[in-house]
């Protein structure tokens, strides 16, 4: 597991499967996980079977309780870069600007410290102010704005990009 | 001509590697990947779709133009007949493409034919242990530009 200040991130369990499936289940949650179709238990099974081998973590707090989900969708090793998606708190009452950003933050330290990453980016709902607001604070530059790249609800919707490069985290604890 | 069918990771294919892919694409229903001619019928190189996104209506392209046939608007032409054929015929509502910065090329090459650049990925390629910039650029519909002349 990997632990940060207020939350940590370990390997997704068979047993959250149910768990991940009532996320799934409201509109907005499912839209940060980028999930289109409805899930069944068992696609949650085999999704969670496949996540210990893709860089996909649950979010837990310090007491040990299931908030979310993040994790890299790919990683380029000769370009030392990784995408991160998704980056989720399921849960409402711990999208407090403080579990949220501390475990985007574990995520990003491990992925430099451990993984040896140049640069991570993450591509956002451009309306979705609460999850970019999170990875403002940890640091990332918005680098860019599509126009009309995604299709939900009746209506193309923009999105943005945003990047973190492993010196501007090592800034950050040197200032700490 | 296999030099232009180079696996990921630009590491040089096979012959038979080269070979497979043609073969792939040539069977593949429908086919997304073509060749480029010129109105007199030389094979100058290919173009195609890559994976196309159904629910979003987009897609990239990937696109390579013989060394000796560079820099004298094949690309161009090529690229503007693909992107109208995928939004007038496939009903595609966006089209993207990344080019390395110091491409300078391709980013001509694309912007001429309408695409705008939406996005700069800071420090995301690396080559040769030197890090540049991705551009990212978007087409819709609206922005596509008909041939100047």
């Amino acid at each position: 597991m990997i632990r940060g200040e207020k939350t940590v991130l370990r390997a997704w369990e068979k047993e959250d499967a149910e768990r991940r499936r009532k996320w799934t289940e409201d509109p907005t949650l499912a839209r940060r996980l980028g999930f289109r179709y409805p899930m069944s238990l068992v696609q949650q099974e085999a999704w969670i079977e496949e996540a210990g081998r893709k860089h996909q973590f649950a979010i837990e707090t310090l007491d040990g309780h299931l908030i979310g989900g993040c994790g890299f969708s790919v990683i380029y090793l000769q370009h030392r870069y990784g995408e991160i998606r998704p980056f989720v708190v399921a849960e409402e009452d711990f999208r407090d600007g403080e579990h949220d950003v501390d475990a985007l933050r574990t995520l990003c330290r491990w992925a430099f410290s451990f993984m040896n990453l140049h640069r991570v980016g993450v591509t956002l709902d451009a309306e979705d102010e609460e999850v970019i607001r999170c990875f403002e604070e940890v640091g990332f530059t918005r680098e860019g704005q599509t126009r009309q790249s995604r299709y939900y609800g009746g209506a193309y919707h923009d999105e943005v990009f945003m990047g973190l490069l492993d010196r501007e985290t090592r800034l950050r604890s040197d200032e700490q | 001509m296999y030099i232009w069918y180079s696996p990921p990771g630009g590491r040089p294919p096979s012959k038979a590697e080269a070979q497979k892919k043609v073969e792939e694409e040539r069977s593949r229903s429908p086919s997304l990947s073509y060749a480029v001619e010129t109105l007199d019928g030389e094979h100058i190189g290919r173009i195609g779709f890559s994976k196309l996104n159904w629910e979003d209506r987009y897609t990239s392209f990937d696109i390579f133009i013989g060394k000796e046939y560079r820099s004298k608007g094949y690309g161009t032409d090529s690229l503007r007949a693909l992107c109208k054929f995928g939004f007038d015929e496939m009903n595609l509502h966006r089209i993207y493409a990344c080019c390395n910065e110091p491409n300078v090329g391709a980013r001509r090459c694309y912007e001429k034919v309408g695409f705008v650049v939406e996005g700069r990925f800071r420090e995301e390629y690396q080559y040769k242990g030197e890090f540049s910039d991705i551009l990212y650029l978007g087409l819709l519909r609206s922005d596509l530009k008909e041939e100047s002349r």
